[in-house]
């Protein structure tokens, strides 16, 4: 599933390229996101609790930047997580692009997630929104914190 | 794969045990919707405390005019019942449309609530009748407006320490008419595409006195369409009136593509259904 | 005045007793997920979330050690064991790369199947992604992802697999008889259509089940395979033994509707019970049976035709294109194309065709057969196209097709002569049977369509004992899908001897003790089972008049008396059905309900006028489902109708009234001139409501499911197109 989300952050393009390429920093905007520890270069460990109603999901995995352009204000994220409880695993990349918006900077997240296993069953529409809730709420979060 | 199944025999013997599991604990009554959710393996708590030897939650009362259902009445109870048929007949024509006579005579009206699926049938006609919830804890008693309830898909505004224990109807105001309508185009055993429920009171002068509309499977709750009901408080309810009103439900409703419609069609299903709910009501 | 003591009536026109009726209804019946053996094992499945990648790792410590487990094997303990009903291109375990979301990359044996399960989702697999292909016309391009290299290591039986254009094909025909060129030169009008059909599952109840255990050098398999000699042969190459040491048995089927003939789970079930010396078991949960197992093809259909001024066909012209899924494994006939790839015209006079069929491996799950494979995407189509053809024309849509109804010594669209047809006599009777004049109510209107269905053809054969109390036993290898096969066989033998049906006992046997059969399938069990039954009581007949006795005589003194019952259908022939649906359209919603349906069928002889009726009822409701509301929707390869409660299928109260004309005094080949039944009312139900929402409302439904919402989108292009010209 692609999602498509933007945010204006009152704060200069710099700032924010040095928040959300700061893996656990940018990572600490993300809801339900427990201890994320580096792994090696650009690459972290990390996991991620999500409530669909009464249906909890504990998703541990991987989270890399995969690319770094900071003169175009390109970077992309991927994160490859399971929850071995439930079974069912998701994957997620997101790529995200910083526009000057004169003292101000516009960040735009697309991202492409995909839900596989026992959790997917859940029903898509559901997990659609949680899904979109979730970047919604990242991206918030992150022009709340520069602001 | 297993849990502990615990049968409490009062309220505060189940909160008690509420309390002890906390979020190792799952509340079931008729316990369909549970069912389902654990078969597919998606729920795994450890202990499941049953509510339906608790005496203190069954039993439907009539109240100078209202009504109060205890929260392990079965849907197919409601929709027999006779204190409820003369209450709102169209309340028992909404019970009477869940699912099948098999699921009605299992699952109950607190779970349904406390379930808070977005597409389920008595939601929006009990916001339509202005009900609320009894929710207890360890502290009392709080009651919550049925329109409030509902937060989220799956997810509703009572805390993790209380339990949904009764729903209370209010009198209904002589001469209010009451209706709901299930739209379902794919097959009698379905989910609604949408659905509307709509409570009207014409004044003397025949305009409208009181109106309340509520529609099921036009979001991640069910919604009270306040913009349309804005729009017809006070009007006088012809044809042009009641199509201009229901046309303003685009602004009250939030629906999402799914097997049952895209977004777009389901927008234009609730006007429709809307105006045509109304329509019946002003007949 | 004299009284007659009035004849006995004739057996087949008496309703039949189901011989399993009883053990069904009050659930004595034992079904495959019910049968247990002492120390039996669950097996639970770890299937790939990626749409196509590599394998590069399969860690399988963590779940060995996990309690209860006793086994764990990966694509490297299997390899090179695939399976597959005609093509062997689907691996028991994918051990270098996965084609499909869900494809299996190991399995788990445990005490328990929550043990099971729960190391299931412990294995750690690594998998490198691939580039994936979702459409089966991109899959045709140059540079697309190619699925199956390995290929040319494929088991393909009887023969060698035909040669194929691109490496993505999976089978590939072009049917082409008479002149096109001239045919649509001389055509007075030239109509070109595409149409389009999703995948849609089979939807029985019960779920696919499996138990394996070995024995000594023997391997039982119990399952819900509907051909168990034919699983017996695809297992012997799989697994590399030989089919004389492996035993099937198919107890009761709950539901086949063509999806039963693929095996999935029962060969890795005998590495696993290879590995831990005990009987292992799988139940496939039902989201598994909508996500990985051989559903019905999706079609894309490009019709071209010509027609005279009288609307009668000069040429027609077809491309279809199936969307095979990863694997090929769930066809069973040659070509590796689904049954009657090319049938786009069935039933009419065709002078002149090119007709192109191709099914495409793509990155999603397997298609295999579903009922009637490929008339409802066919004739879903051409029965649109026609009724298009027929409103450009002006011409009724009736009169259309009667003027094209194939007749005694005319071609049909596969090059074939038909020698006598009933498709004339369909159509007068469909035509007497509909009302005629205007519509009960504005929005209304009527849609017909007309189709055929070949008579199955094959070969089996069976044995009658004769026992000293007067009783038959048929020991038969077919497995009775619920279609009634067995009350059939109990029927011709009574018929023919004259007995009471309650003489005749019918035993299934497994593969160990009866004689070879094809399976059910391809309308195949009355004509072909059928006439070896018939053959079998006539033999015993004829031994019973060689000693010159009655049967209980011969029954006392000769008991047991064995006889072999051999049946064969050879001839191509065709059951010809049409009917006329009448909607009733709410314009605002785009809903509609259907209000009367009329269903003409050439069924031949009937054996079992009960379970004839509800063959076509069934179909009909079976079809109505598939036409209105079905389809699994897939999104990037991945299926998101996981359950019963996204993926609908009709229920008794959807049922419209349904009208009934048999045809049954044009004998066919089978037992005392008894045709087939099973799969001539589902296929045309879609395109006779597509044709009756055009005649009721004016908008026309190109693609299958026929929705509310596709209806409300057309209605509201044409309301605004009406409004504005410009």
């Amino acid at each position: 599933m692609k999602l498509e989300h933007t945010a204006l952050v009152r704060a200069p393009r710099t700032r924010v390229w040095k928040l959300v390429t700061d893996v656990p920093a940018a990572a600490r905007c993300v809801p339900g996101v427990a201890a994320v520890t580096p792994s090696g270069t650009g690459k972290y460990k990390g996991s991620l609790l999500v409530q669909l109603g009464p249906v909890r999901l504990v998703l541990d995995g991987d989270v890399a930047l995969t690319a770094t352009d900071e003169a175009a204000g390109k970077a992309s994220v991927r994160a490859d997580a399971k929850d071995s409880r439930l079974g069912g695993t998701v994957r997620a990349t997101m790529d995200l692009t910083l526009v000057d918006k004169g003292e101000d900077t516009e960040l735009r997240i697309t991202s492409d997630v995909q839900i596989a296993g026992r959790i997917g069953e859940f029903g898509q529409p559901v997990i659609q929104r949680k899904a979109d809730q979730l970047m919604t709420q990242f991206a918030e979060c992150l022009a709340r914190t520069l602001a | 794969m297993t849990y502990d199944y615990h049968e409490p025999e009062t309220v505060a013997e189940a909160l008690a045990l509420l309390a002890l599991h906390g979020e190792d604990a799952h509340l079931v009554a008729g316990a369909t919707a549970f069912t389902l959710l654990w078969r597919q393996g998606l729920l795994r708590p450890g202990h499941v405390i049953g509510l339906r030897r608790i005496a203190a939650l069954g039993g439907i009362t009539s109240t100078e005019g209202g009504l109060v259902i205890g929260a392990t009445v079965t849907h197919r109870a409601i929709e027999r019942a006779v204190e409820v048929g003369r209450y709102c007949p169209a309340l028992t024509r909404t019970f009477a449309s869940v699912a099948t006579v098999r699921v009605r005579n299992q699952a109950t009206l607190g779970g349904n609530l406390a379930h808070a699926d977005p597409a389920q049938d008595p939601p929006p006609m009990l916001i339509a009748l202005g009900a609320e919830v009894v929710a207890t804890s360890a502290a009392g008693e709080r009651t919550i407006p049925v329109d409030e309830l509902f937060v989220d898909v799956f997810t509703t505004s009572l805390r993790a320490d209380e339990i949904l224990t009764a729903v209370r109807c209010p009198a209904l105001a002589p001469g209010t008419r009451a209706t709901y309508l299930k739209f379902l185009p794919r097959t009698a055993d379905d989910y609604a595409t949408v659905s509307v429920a709509a409570t009207l009171r014409l004044a003397d002068d025949g305009h409208v006195a009181d109106v309340r509309v509520a529609l099921g499977a036009c979001g991640p709750t069910p919604v009270r369409a306040r913009s349309v009901e804005a729009a017809l408080r006070g009007a006088r309810p012809d044809a042009r009136h009641i199509a201009d009103a229901a046309a303003r439900v685009d602004a009250d409703i939030a629906p999402f593509d799914d097997v049952r419609g895209s977004a777009t069609y389901k927008r234009d299903m609730a006007r429709v259904w809307t105006e045509r709910a109304l329509t019946e009501l002003v007949s | 005045m004299t009284l007659t003591k009035p004849a006995a009536p004739d057996l087949l026109e008496t309703p039949e007793w189901r011989i399993e009726g009883r053990d069904k209804v009050t659930g004595a019946a034992r079904y495959a997920a019910d049968i247990a053996r002492p120390g039996m094992l669950h097996a639970a499945f770890v299937g790939s979330p990626y749409p196509h990648a590599r394998v590069v790792s399969v860690d399988a410590e963590a779940a060995r050690t996990m309690p209860g487990v006793r086994a764990v094997l990966a694509g490297a303990d299997v390899r090179p064991a695939r399976f597959g009903r005609r093509l062997q291109d689907w691996p028991v375990l994918a051990w270098d790369r996965v084609r499909f979301i869900g494809d299996r990359v190991a399995v788990v044996a445990a005490d328990s199947l929550e043990a099971a399960e729960a190391a299931a989702a412990a294995v750690a697999v690594e998998y490198d992604e691939l580039p994936a292909v979702f459409d089966p016309e991109a899959a045709l391009a140059a540079d697309a992802p190619m699925l199956h290299p390995d290929a040319a290591e494929y088991t393909y039986f009887g023969g060698t697999r035909p040669p194929r254009g691109h490496p993505n094909v999976q089978g590939h025909v072009i049917h082409e008889h008479g002149d096109v060129a001239v045919g649509f030169e001389n055509a007075a009008a030239v109509f070109e259509h595409e149409f389009s059909v999703p995948r849609v599952h089979q939807a029985y109840i019960e779920p696919r089940a499996s138990l394996v255990w070995i024995e000594g050098e023997t391997v039982h398999v119990v399952t819900t395979n509907k051909a168990p000699f034919a699983l017996r042969e695809q297992m012997a190459v799989t697994i590399g033994v030989p089919a004389a040491r492996i035993v099937v048995d198919t107890p009761h089927v709950g539901g086949d509707f063509g999806g039963k003939g693929l095996s999935l789970d029962e060969f890795a079930l005998y590495f696993l019970a290879r590995a831990t010396g005990r009987p292992v078991r799988s139940v496939l949960r039902y989201a598994d049976e909508l996500q990985i197992s051989n559903t019905r093809h999706a079609a894309r259909i490009r019709l071209r035709t010509g027609v005279d001024r009288d609307g009668r066909i000069t040429a027609h012209q077809a491309r279809v294109v199936f969307d095979g899924g990863a694997y090929a494994a769930g066809k069973p006939v040659a070509g590796l194309l689904p049954g009657g790839p090319t049938l786009t015209l069935a039933g009419y006079h065709v002078p002149a065709a090119r007709v192109e069929a191709v099914a495409v491996y793509t990155n999603t799950l397997p298609a295999g057969h579903a009922r009637a494979p490929s008339q409802p995407q066919l004739t879903f189509a051409a029965e649109s196209h026609l009724d298009l053809i027929a409103r450009a024309m002006q011409i009724d849509p009736l009169e259309l097709r009667e003027r094209n109804a194939i007749r005694a010594g005319e071609t049909d669209v596969d090059g074939a002569v038909w020698h006598d047809s009933l498709a004339p006599r369909v159509l007068a009777t469909l035509r007497a049977a509909s009302p005629s004049g205007g519509m009960a109510a504005r929005d209304n209107g009527r849609g017909l369509a007309f189709s055929a269905r070949h008579v199955g053809r094959g070969k089996t054969s069976l044995t009658l004992t004769l026992a000293a109390d007067g009783s038959i036993e048929v020991l038969t290898g077919v497995a009775d899908q619920g279609g009634g096969a067995h009350t059939m066989i109990q029927r011709v033998v009574a018929r023919e001897l004259g007995i009471d049906a309650a003489r005749v006992r019918v035993r299934q046997g497994d593969t160990g003790h009866a004689n070879v059969d094809p399976g059910v399938g391809g309308s195949r069990v009355t004509p072909v089972a059928g006439n070896a039954a018939l053959d079998g009581a006539r033999k015993l007949k004829a031994r019973i008049a060689e000693l010159g006795k009655t049967l209980d005589q011969a029954a006392r003194i000769a008991a047991p008396l064995v006889v072999t019952g051999e049946g064969e259908q050879n001839e191509h022939l065709y059951g010809v059905y049409a009917y006329s649906i009448e909607v009733s359209v709410d314009r605002e919603t785009g809903s509609f309900r259907v209000v009367d349906a009329v269903l003409v069928a050439d069924v031949g002889t009937v054996i079992n006028p009960v379970a004839v009726r509800g063959q076509l009822e069934g179909g009909f409701v079976f079809g109505l489902g598939q036409a209105v509301m079905e389809e699994l929707h897939i999104e990037d390869g991945r299926v998101t109708t996981t359950n019963l409660a996204d993926y609908k299928i009709p229920t008794i109260a959807d049922a419209p009234p349904l009208r009934l004309v048999l045809i049954t005094d044009a004998p066919g080949p089978g037992p005392f001139g008894a045709k087939s039944a099973g799969e001539l009312a589902n296929p045309a139900v879609g395109a006779a409501i597509a044709n009756a929402i055009d005649a009721a409302v004016g908008v026309r439904v190109m693609s299958l499911p026929i929705t509310a919402e596709k209806i409300r989108s057309l209605l509201r292009t044409k309301e605004l197109r009406a409004a504005d010209p410009e």
